[in-house]
């Protein structure tokens, strides 16, 4: 999991949909490019701008341990089983590891590199209220904020809950540890009071919402006002303007 | 027994908020969806969707169940909620834990529009029905997953399918066909097993907390 760290570097101070857009962009354009060194060029690019807000530290650790894993994968299976593959770099017995098939595995690790760098970094510098408030002001419906905002703030909520049940249900002697069959069951009985329980509380919720205006029409103010300047719409624009380059290219 | 009910000039006044003091006859329509109650309701099927998943690793069951909460959401709330619950979970898990999730946020849109339409159409009326529903699922889950899975990430995602998909293409499939395949081995008894849980789970909600629309897919 990886969260908000306070800071005031220059990421934090950009506006969340700054951010967002060029996560997002960044990330597109990757998927468009050819070639491996050309994505490699972003995450270095995306690499440096980490560096430069001090942020790398905190950053390597989650990164590798996604990346490591799919790296073995991809390299196992576009090594051994790409169809394009001529050249032998490696062979061990009966299984060869193709050139072609390598070459296209780290064009793949560096599109997912630099979709989980400019992710990371996003979430690093800015709080999910930020976000929401951010594409509230910028035209997204506050309802579909509400549900991002209360869906992160009940997942860990959740996962609570969970381990309570898991241990009230082994104090009445459930059984965590038997066969298959016996543990699809615990499933169940663990299950049922988490979505029981949760589903009950959503109607008080409901409640409370409305009793907030939730359905209100007409426009709605925010507390915490996020600045949106030039700099701002000009970074915006620039992401935006990239992919669509980047989309040309490609088309044409 | 004692009703309280708005009267003469405020009954004219009185409208109550979408989801609120509605007793419905007939499905709402796909925008009515969309209630207070909806909304508040989508969070909760993100959250059985993550608890289902951490579940499985306490357990140490070979499935995933990581969609049960979005198939509850749209049997009991209709294809739009569901839709949003499946979108929201990937969003939320590929923001805060694996941006690799994050594409996925279509197949899990897709489970649950799906589930949606397959309740309204009274596919969650009978055990049979909701083993069938959960099938077809399945292939919903299966069409949308493999292209994802093979155009961004050259066929991983990052999972212990990788292993049987690496096995189906040694035996000589193409990369393409072993996505397929070995999607097919495992997906059928995830997303049934899921889709069951879902139901059973969304038929011991008692009438008076259920949506409108849950009122009339599920038997009473």
């Amino acid at each position: 999991m990886i969260g908000y760290a306070p800071g005031d570097g220059f990421l934090h101070r950009r506006n969340a949909v700054t951010k967002l857009s060029w996560a997002a962009s960044l990330s597109a354009t990757v998927f468009l490019m050819p070639e491996a060194w050309m994505v490699w060029t972003v995450v270095a690019l995306v690499a440096l701008t980490t560096a430069a807000g001090g942020l790398a530290r905190r950053l390597i650790r989650p990164t590798w341990t996604i990346l490591l894993p799919f790296g073995i994968s991809l390299a196992v299976l576009q090594g051994l089983f790409n169809p394009d593959n001529t050249t032998t770099v490696l062979s061990l017995g009966p299984v060869a590891f193709g050139l072609e098939g390598i070459v296209h595995g780290v064009l793949i690790l560096g599109r997912l590199a630099t979709v989980l760098l400019t992710f990371f970094l996003l979430l690093l510098t800015t709080t999910p209220k930020q976000l929401t408030a951010g594409l509230a002001a910028r035209g997204v419906s506050p309802r579909f904020g509400y549900a991002i905002l209360a869906a992160i703030e009940f997942v860990p909520d959740m996962q609570r809950r969970s381990q309570a049940v898991l241990a009230s249900q082994q104090a009445r002697g459930l059984d965590v540890k038997g066969s298959l069959g016996q543990r699809v069951k615990a499933f169940a009985s663990l299950l049922g009071p988490l979505i029981t329980g949760a589903l009950i509380a959503s109607d008080t919720r409901a409640m409370a919402l409305e009793a907030r205006g939730f359905s209100a029409r007409g426009e709605r103010t925010h507390l915490a006002l996020e600045r949106y300047g030039t700099v701002d719409r000009t970074a915006v624009w620039t992401a935006g303007l990239l992919f669509l380059a980047a989309l040309g290219l490609k088309v044409l | 027994m004692l009703t309280v009910r708005p009267t003469g000039q405020d009954a004219a006044d009185y409208n109550p908020p979408p989801g609120f003091g509605v007793q419905a006859h007939r499905f709402p329509a796909l925008k009515a969806q969309l209630t207070t109650r909806a909304w508040a309701l989508i969070p909760i099927g993100v959250g059985i969707n993550v608890v289902g998943g951490v579940l499985v690793t306490t357990l140490r069951l070979p499935l995933y169940l990581d969609t049960i909460g979005t198939v509850l959401t749209g049997v009991i709330a209709g294809p739009l909620v569901g839709a949003v619950t499946g979108l929201l979970t990937n969003l939320v898990l590929g923001v805060t834990a694996n941006p690799t999730l994050l594409p996925y946020a279509v197949t899990s849109a897709f489970i649950g529009l799906g589930a949606g339409c397959l309740a309204r159409w009274g596919m969650f009326r009978s055990v049979p029905r909701v083993i069938v529903s959960g099938l077809v699922i399945m292939l919903i889950a299966t069409l949308v997953t493999a292209p994802i899975s093979i155009f961004l990430f050259g066929g991983v995602a990052g999972t212990g399918v990788d292993a049987v998909r690496g096995a189906f293409a040694a035996f000589g499939s193409s990369l393409v066909a072993s996505v397929f395949q070995s999607s097919f081995l495992v997906e059928p008894f995830d997303k049934t097993a899921s889709t069951l849980l879902a139901f059973y789970a969304a038929k011991s909600i008692p009438m008076r907390f259920r949506p409108p629309f849950g009122r009339l897919s599920l038997p009473r």
